[in-house]
C-alpha cells in the first residue's frame, strides 16, 4: 500500500483498504483449502484430489486403502501442520508487535532450546527410560519448553517485565540451555540423531492423541491473541504511547508472554523445532496487509498454516519414499525469502 | 471551559528530585509554554500531567477531578501527549498511526466507526496533512514527521494537549509554522495546550502564559510577558541576557548576553578604551573582542546603538542618561577608564555640544602619554555640529601626536605592534624579578 493514495480522504482510503483486505483474506482461505487438499493428496502414495474429496465427503474410515492412508496417517499429520502454523506464525506476529522488534520469533523466549534440553535428557539417561510411556519425548519436550518460559519469565520480573528485558534474557536463556544441549549431545552419541530430528522438527510420528490436546489448546490459544489486537496496535509507536493510552504494558507483557509459551509449547512438543515459520510469515503477511494487527494476525495465521501444510508436503516427496526434515524445508524456502524481504526493505521498500 | 489544577506536586526518579512543590492552575484556551533549562522537570511535568507518571506527594486536578480516580481510558479521553522520541515502528502509514489515537473511543477490536474516521480527517485537516495518509512515516521529513505526531494527539480528541519539545528539531520556518498550527488549534477547539519549549523567544511569540522551571522548582508563572524578565532568566538557565519589547511584534525577545563564546582566542594584553556612539563603534568593539582585546567604551549614551552593543557583548561601559549631554561626573569616570587603558581609539561619530567632550577625553589620553587612534573614515568636518568646536580639536589632537587612520586594518596593525611591545616590557619585568630573586 504505497504513496499512491495521495487524493484520498480518510473514508476512501479506509473503505479501500477493507475491500483490498477481504479479498486478500477470500485468496488466503483459498490458498488454505488447496493447501489442505494437497497437504492430503501427496505422499510416499499419492492419492489423487478426487478421491481425497470424495472420501473426505463420504466420511468413511472404512473405505479402502487411500481411506485408510487418510485416516490414520495423513488427516492428523495434516491439521497437526495446519494449527502449529497458525500458532508459530500468530505468536510470532505477537511478538515482534509486543517487542517492536522485527526479528523476535516464538522460540526466542527460550522455548525450543528447553524443549531440546527436556529431550536431551531423556536421550543422555538411555532411550531405553520412558518414564511417560509412548508419549515421554513429547512430554519432556513440553515440560523443558514450560519451565524455560517459566524461568524466563520469572527472571524478568525482576527487571520489572520491560519488554526488552524479556527479550535479553531469552536470548540469554537460549544459549546457556543452548550450550548444555551440546554437552548432553557428546554424552549420547550413539542416540544424537534422535535429538537431531527434535531439532529440524518432523510430522512423521503426529497422532490423534496430539491432535486431540492441539485441537483445544490452539484454537484458545489464537483466539487469547486476537483478543488484543487492539492493545497490540497501541504499542506499535512506543511503550510511552501505549501507557499513555491507558495499558498495562507489564500485564499486556505477562498475558502475551504465558499464552505464546503455551502455544509454542504444545507445538514444539509434537513436532519439534520448526524454524522461520515465526519469523518469516509475520513479514509476508506485513507486505501485503500493513501494521494492523487486526488483519495481520488472522492472515498470518492462514499463511502460517497453508506454509506449514504445503513444505510438510514438500518434505514427502522430495526423497521419496523417505521424508526431509520439516525444520530443512521450511529453512530452505524460509531463508532465501527472509533476506530476499530484508534486501527488499533496505531499499525503502 | 476546563481547567487543571496542580497542587503541591513532588516527583523523583530513585534518588533523584525531579519536581519539588509545583503548583498550578491552567484554564482552557490557553497555550502555556513550559520553560526551563535541560534536566529542569519540564518533561517530568508532563507525563504526570498525562498520567504516566504519579506524582509522590500532592495531586492534580481535570476540572475539580483528582487524577487518581480516573482510569486508564478516561485519561486517554481528556489528555494526549505528543513525545520527544520518535516512534517504535516508523514503517507505519500515517492513517494507521492516527488510527492509534482513537483507542480509547473504539471497541475490544479497535474497529473505526465512522466517526472515528471523520475525526481522523478533521486532525488532518487541521494540519494541512491530508495528503499524508497513505504515506510511512519514515519517508516524511522532521517537519512532517511532528505534524503527523500532532494530528495523532488530536485525533485522540482530548481536551488536554501535552508537547513535548514539538519543534525541538525543526528549522525555523517549520518551528513558526508548527506552533502557529498549535496556537490555532488550541483557540479553535478551546484545548489546553502545554508545550515544553526550549526557545524562550518561540515561547514569547506564541504563548499565552509560560511555566519557568529550574531544578524541579516553579521560578516564575503567569502571562509569558510577566515571566520572560532578566532575573527569572538568570535565575533558571544562570546566564545574563537582555529581555526587551520587540516593537514590531510587541512580543519580547531574550538576547544572550554571551562574552565567554566570542572570546575564543588567546586572550591579549592591550587594554583598549573605545570613544565611539551613533553605531560608529558596533563593528570595532566586536572585531577587536574577537581578537581577544580588553574593551571598555564611553561615554555613550544609553538608547544608543553603540551603548547597546556594548552591553549585547559585556563591554563595561560609562553611560550617561538618554539624549543629554555629558556630565563631569560621567566624564570623570571616562577619564579613569582611559587612565587604565593601553590604547584609546576614537571613532568617526558626529559630534555636538553634548558629547564634545569625549574629544577632550581623548586629548587627555595624549598628554598622559597613551597611545590615542582616531578613526576618520568620514572627514571632521562633515560631522561636526558644534560650529567648529570639534575641527579645533581634531587640529589638537593632531598636534599631540595622535594616530589618524582610515581602516580598522591599519588599527590592528597598530595594536599588534604594540601588543609585542606591552609583551616584551611584560618579559623584561619578569626576568628583572628573576634576577632580583637569584641574587637572593
Amino acid at each position: 500500500m504505497g504513496s499512491s493514495h495521495k487524493e484520498l480522504s480518510p473514508f476512501d482510503y479506509h473503505h479501500k483498504r477493507v475491500r483490498l483486505g477481504k479479498l486478500i483474506f477470500l485468496a488466503l482461505a483459498i490458498l488454505l483449502v488447496f493447501s489442505f487438499l494437497l497437504g492430503l493428496s501427496v505422499g510416499a502414495i499419492d492419492i489423487p484430489f478426487n478421491d481425497v474429496i470424495e472420501i473426505l465427503l463420504n466420511s468413511n474410515p472404512n473405505g479402502g486403502i487411500y481411506a485408510k492412508i487418510l485416516f490414520d496417517v495423513r488427516l492428523p499429520r495434516v491439521i497437526a501442520t495446519l494449527f502449529i502454523g497458525a500458532a508459530l506464525a500468530t505468536s510470532g506476529v505477537s511478538l515482534q508487535t509486543l517487542f517492536r522488534n522485527q526479528l523476535a520469533e516464538p522460540y526466542i523466549l527460550g522455548i525450543a532450546s528447553g524443549a531440546l534440553l527436556g529431550v536431551s535428557i531423556i536421550v543422555a539417561l538411555g532411550v531405553s527410560q520412558q518414564p511417560f510411556g509412548p508419549y515421554t519425548m513429547s512430554f519432556m519436550a513440553f515440560l523443558g519448553a514450560f519451565l524455560t518460559t517459566f524461568l524466563v519469565f520469572t527472571t524478568s520480573k525482576a527487571f520489572g517485565l520491560r519488554p526488552v528485558s524479556v527479550l535479553l534474557i531469552g536470548l540469554a536463556f537460549s544459549f546457556l540451555l543452548s550450550s548444555i544441549v551440546t554437552f548432553l549431545q557428546y554424552l549420547a552419541l550413539k542416540d544424537i540423531h534422535i535429538i537431531f530430528s527434535w531439532m529440524m522438527g518432523s510430522f512423521s510420528a503426529i497422532h490423534w492423541s496430539h491432535i486431540q490436546i492441539m485441537a483445544v489448546i490452539v484454537p484458545l490459544g489464537l483466539f487469547l491473541l486476537f483478543i488484543k489486537v487492539k492493545d497490540l496496535n497501541a504499542i506499535l509507536l512506543g511503550e510511552e504511547y501505549a501507557k499513555q493510552l491507558g495499558i498495562d504494558i507489564k500485564k499486556l507483557t505477562q498475558y502475551l508472554i504465558i499464552v505464546v509459551a503455551i502455544l509454542v509449547s504444545v507445538s514444539v512438543a509434537s513436532a519439534g523445532i520448526i524454524g522461520f515459520v515465526g519469523l518469516v510469515i509475520p513479514h509476508i503477511a506485513r507486505l501485503f496487509l500493513g501494521y494492523d494487527n487486526k488483519f495481520l494476525m488472522p492472515a498470518s495465521a492462514l499463511i502460517g498454516a497453508s506454509f506449514l501444510t504445503l513444505s510438510d508436503a514438500l518434505s514427502r516427496i522430495i526423497i521419496r519414499p523417505s521424508e526431509l526434515p520439516i525444520g530443512v524445508v521450511t529453512s530452505m524456502i524460509g531463508a532465501p525469502l527472509f533476506i530476499y524481504l530484508l534486501l527488499k526493505r533496505g531499499r525503502g521498500g | 471551559m476546563v481547567n487543571i489544577e496542580i497542587e503541591g506536586i513532588h516527583f523523583s526518579y530513585k534518588s533523584t528530585k525531579a519536581l519539588e512543590s509545583v503548583t498550578a492552575k491552567i484554564e482552557s484556551g490557553n497555550f502555556v509554554g513550559l520553560l526551563g533549562p535541560n534536566g529542569s522537570g519540564k518533561t517530568t511535568l508532563l507525563k504526570c500531567l498525562s498520567g504516566m507518571l504519579k506524582p509522590k506527594v500532592g495531586s492534580i486536578y481535570f476540572d475539580g477531578k483528582n487524577l487518581e480516580v480516573f482510569s486508564g481510558s478516561d485519561l486517554a479521553k481528556n489528555f494526549s501527549i505528543v513525545l520527544t522520541n520518535a516512534i517504535d515502528t516508523p514503517q507505519m502509514e500515517v492513517f494507521d498511526i492516527l488510527a492509534t489515537a482513537r483507542y480509547p473511543w473504539t471497541g475490544w477490536l479497535g474497529s473505526l466507526s465512522s466517526k472515528d474516521i471523520k475525526t481522523i480527517n478533521e486532525a488532518l485537516e487541521a494540519l494541512e496533512i491530508k495528503d499524508f495518509i497513505g504515506r510511512r512515516f519514515n519517508e516524511l521529513s522532521d517537519g512532517q514527521k511532528q505534524k503527523v505526531l500532532i494530528a495523532r494527539a488530536l485525533a485522540q480528541e482530548a481536551k488536554v494537549l501535552l508537547l513535548d519539545e514539538p519543534v525541538a528539531h525543526l528549522d525555523i520556518k517549520h518551528q513558526i509554522e508548527v506552533l502557529g498550527l498549535i496556537k490555532r488549534i488550541t483557540k479553535e477547539r478551546n484545548l489546553i495546550t502545554i508545550g515544553a519549549l526550549h526557545d524562550v523567544n518561540l515561547a514569547s511569540l506564541f504563548c499565552d502564559s509560560a511555566i519557568l522551571l529550574s531544578e524541579g522548582r516553579i521560578i516564575s508563572i503567569g502571562p509569558i510577558d510577566n515571566v520572560l524578565t532578566d532575573e527569572n532568566i538568570k535565575k533558571a538557565f544562570h546566564i545574563s541576557t537582555i529581555v526587551k519589547k520587540h516593537p514590531i511584534t510587541d512580543s519580547l525577545y531574550v538576547v544572550p548576553i554571551c562574552t565567554s563564546e566570542l572570546k575564543s582566542v588567546k586572550p591579549k594584553a592591550l587594554t583598549i578604551h573605545i570613544i565611539c556612539g551613533g553605531g560608529t563603534g558596533a563593528s570595532l568593539m566586536r572585531m577587536l573582542l574577537e581578537h581577544g582585546y580588553k574593551i571598555s567604551a564611553g561615554v555613550l549614551n544609553v538608547l544608543d546603538t553603540d551603548y547597546e552593543v556594548a552591553c549585547t557583548l559585556g563591554i563595561p561601559i560609562v553611560s550617561e542618561a538618554p539624549f543629554s549631554s555629558i556630565t563631569e561626573e560621567a566624564h570623570k569616570a571616562n577619564l579613569n577608564k582611559i587612565n587604565n587603558a593601553n590604547v584609546v581609539i576614537l571613532t568617526d561619530t558626529p559630534f555636538g555640544r553634548g558629547n564634545l567632550r569625549n574629544i577632550g577625553a581623548a586629548i587627555m589620553a595624549l598628554e598622559k602619554g597613551i597611545t590615542t587612534v582616531v578613526v576618520e573614515g568620514k572627514p571632521i568636518q562633515e560631522r561636526d555640529f558644534t560650529g567648529g568646536y570639534a575641527q579645533a580639536s581634531y587640529e589638537e589632537l593632531k598636534r599631540k601626536g595622535a594616530i589618524f587612520v582610515e581602516s580598522y586594518d591599519r588599527i590592528l596593525s597598530i595594536l599588534n605592534e604594540l601588543e609585542g611591545k606591552q609583551e616584551n616590557l611584560h618579559k623584561v619585568q619578569l626576568s628583572g624579578k628573576e634576577k632580583h630573586q637569584n641574587d637572593h
